[in-house]
């Protein structure tokens, strides 16, 4: 088990040098120079001398031969400097410490979403196969999929906030704030899981160890949860790696119509005033933690899947 | 479409067919296509967007971009079937011209992704070795980033507007379709009618387009179809954040934003663009799945 921990630790290495390289490329792409645009923000007057935009190139590590270029950029972001906000002057690191935990609430709690309803509804659909409760479902997991989360935001505010004035619309306060764009982050991933449990608990609930089960008098609680869907929830637990860069995805657009404090708008604002720093920040930071999570799945998945288990203890 | 639905209930010829018997070819296809409810009616509404996006402007009855200010914010009327926005412009008009702007990118977006895929697929599964490990190791490193949020961040350095944005989705969305079609195109380099070709002394290049590129197809078209309902939503997105389309330019996601500070006075303005995204979305969608599952009824590929 430690073998294979560590194996798959060695793995994300190249991953990540080629996350490094991709997002530090992307400064190329800008048009124009990005250090005089750099210096420009700091100037009096937004008139920088060449001695402000020599000093901002070599802030921005971007003297001397590309791979040079490269490493240092690459050697200041492991001590965690990816340079200043154009816009705030910050370092960037520690302004999307600033917005960070807002979104890990958001898409924690788009996360439970997703748990509360696309799981169940994906249990009752497969255990009422072909009955009203599975049409149901199944409506919804085909409305999921397809909806857009900026859209479905909008109808919760009109219909919460402007009809109903239940919950706020706007910030981030007390929990009731928090409902509205959890939903609508989580209502849109909800659907494939709905639809993959359904597909997957209806597999297992056909396989001889459930009537194996049955005949040893196990109660129908019994088998559907600790038979069906222990096997079931398998694939759905690899999926979640997937999900979880739709949830920083989504984030983007939720924070924005919310005006939820987070990182993803944060980046929103960071791209519309060409803050470079800032946007090599979030995407760094983004697909770092997307890489993580798919890593902490691939750890707790031999966990629950027996079978993996053995074989990954067997090969280590 | 109530016409394709009323159809719905009469398979004809096709019902006879004992479900356990799975025919090969086009008219097989065909077949099981037409008895899938939900994929007849994904081609009813992908060809309703088509039919919009290439007639839109001829039907459309009012100008899109300029409106007459003073009936901003109407509702149902005979003047104005979708009722206004909040510049007096004619929400009809609007979503038939965005139509057009929405299905044309985001056509153009999978055709790019689908020729970069299918050349990098393709030599990396047919040549395998370095090339291939070379090749598969560039789409781990773009894998490696949600797809939206790489092509968010690429906007961030080109700049807004519309060719820009679909540059970047064009960026971040090759990947994961290479893998898929190397993946297939690995399946058929094993079968023995490639090795014959190359025992009969056929170029590489030749068995590619003759014998490769003809068993990967319905894979690409079926990938194809569900590309572009998701580039619509993306580009939707986009735009809705101000990063796409500009303004006054008719677009569904723009027309959202537009909307979204008039929630309280005129929600008709924010309903009509966003059904319209989703249901365009859900049919393209329907109709891949319908698409694969008519092309391959064994449900092996994709």
């Amino acid at each position: 088990m430690v073998g294979y921990v560590a194996r798959r630790a060695l793995q994300i290495i190249p991953v990540v040098i080629g996350i490094s390289v991709i997002t530090w490329l992307m400064m190329s792409l800008a048009p124009g120079d990005a250090a005089e645009i750099y210096a420009r923000q700091f100037a009096e007057n937004e008139r920088p001398t060449p001695a402000d935009i020599e000093r901002a190139r070599k802030e921005l590590a971007l003297e001397g031969h590309p791979i040079e270029q490269y490493l240092r950029w690459a050697g200041r972001a492991v001590h965690g400097d990816l340079g200043r906000s154009f816009r705030s002057g910050r370092y960037v690191v520690r302004e999307i410490m600033i917005y960070l935990p807002a979104t890990l609430q958001l898409t924690a709690s788009g996360a439970l979403v997703i748990l509360v309803i696309g799981l169940p509804m994906g249990v009752v659909a497969a255990l009422y196969h072909n009955r009203w409760p599975d049409v149901l479902a199944r409506f919804f997991a085909l409305l999921g999929v397809g909806l857009p989360s900026f859209w479905l935001a909008l109808l919760l505010i009109w219909l919460f906030a402007v009809q109903l004035q239940w919950l706020p619309s706007v910030g981030r306060g007390d929990w009731r704030n928090l409902i509205l764009p959890a939903l609508a982050l989580g209502i849109v991933g909800s659907g494939s899981y709905t639809r993959l449990l359904r597909a997957t608990m209806l597999d297992a609930l056909s396989q001889e160890y459930i009537t194996a089960a049955r005949a040893r008098g196990v109660g129908p609680a019994g088998v559907v949860i600790r038979h069906a869907l222990r096997n079931a929830l398998i694939p759905v637990v690899t999926k979640f790696g997937l999900t979880f860069g739709a949830l920083l995805s989504g984030a983007v657009f939720v924070e924005t119509i919310f005006s939820w404090p987070g990182v993803g708008k944060f980046a929103v604002d960071s791209i519309s005033a060409k803050d470079y720093p800032s946007v090599q920040g979030f995407v760094l930071f983004a697909s770092l933690t997307y890489v993580a999570a798919n890593f902490l799945i691939d750890v707790v998945y031999p966990l629950i899947d027996p079978r993996i288990g053995s074989r990954a203890r067997a090969s280590a | 479409m109530s016409a394709a639905v009323a159809g719905l209930g009469t398979p004809g010829a096709a019902g006879e067919l004992t479900p356990y018997l799975i025919e090969t070819g086009a008219q097989g296809a065909l077949r099981r296509f037409a008895r899938n409810r939900l994929a007849v009616l994904g081609a009813v509404i992908v060809a309703c967007v088509v039919f919009a996006a290439l007639c839109g402007p001829w039907l459309a009855p009012y100008d899109p971009i300029n409106g007459d200010i003073l009936e901003r914010h109407q509702g149902f009327s005979r003047a104005h079937p979708l009722g206004t926005d909040f510049l007096g412009r004619d929400q009809l008009s609007r979503l038939l011209h965005g139509a057009r702007a929405s299905f044309f990118a985001a056509l153009a977006v999978t055709v790019a992704v689908i020729t970069i895929a299918t050349v990098v697929g393709v030599t990396a599964g047919y040549c395998g070795g370095a090339v291939d490990a070379a090749l598969m190791r560039m789409v781990d490193m773009i894998l490696a980033f949600p797809s939206l949020i790489l092509s968010l961040a690429l906007i961030g350095f080109l700049g807004p507007g519309l060719d820009k944005a679909l540059v970047a989705m064009t960026l971040a969305s090759w990947a994961g379709f290479a893998r898929i079609i190397r993946g297939q195109v690995l399946a058929v380099r094993g079968r023995s009618f490639i090795e014959v070709a190359e025992c009969a002394g056929g170029t590489p290049l030749g068995i590619i387009l003759r014998h490769v590129l003809p068993n990967v197809s319905s894979t690409i078209v079926v990938l194809a179809t569900l590309d572009i309902g998701g580039n619509i939503l993306a580009l939707a997105g986009l735009s809705f954040l101000g990063l796409g389309l500009r303004p006054p330019a008719p677009e569904w996601g723009r027309m959202l934003f537009d909307a979204k500070p008039y929630l309280d006075r005129q929600p008709l303005e924010m309903f009509v663009p966003g059904l319209a995204i989703a249901i365009t979305v859900l049919g393209f969608n329907l109709l891949g799945d319908g698409l694969r599952d008519a092309l391959d009824p064994s449900g092996e590929a994709v």
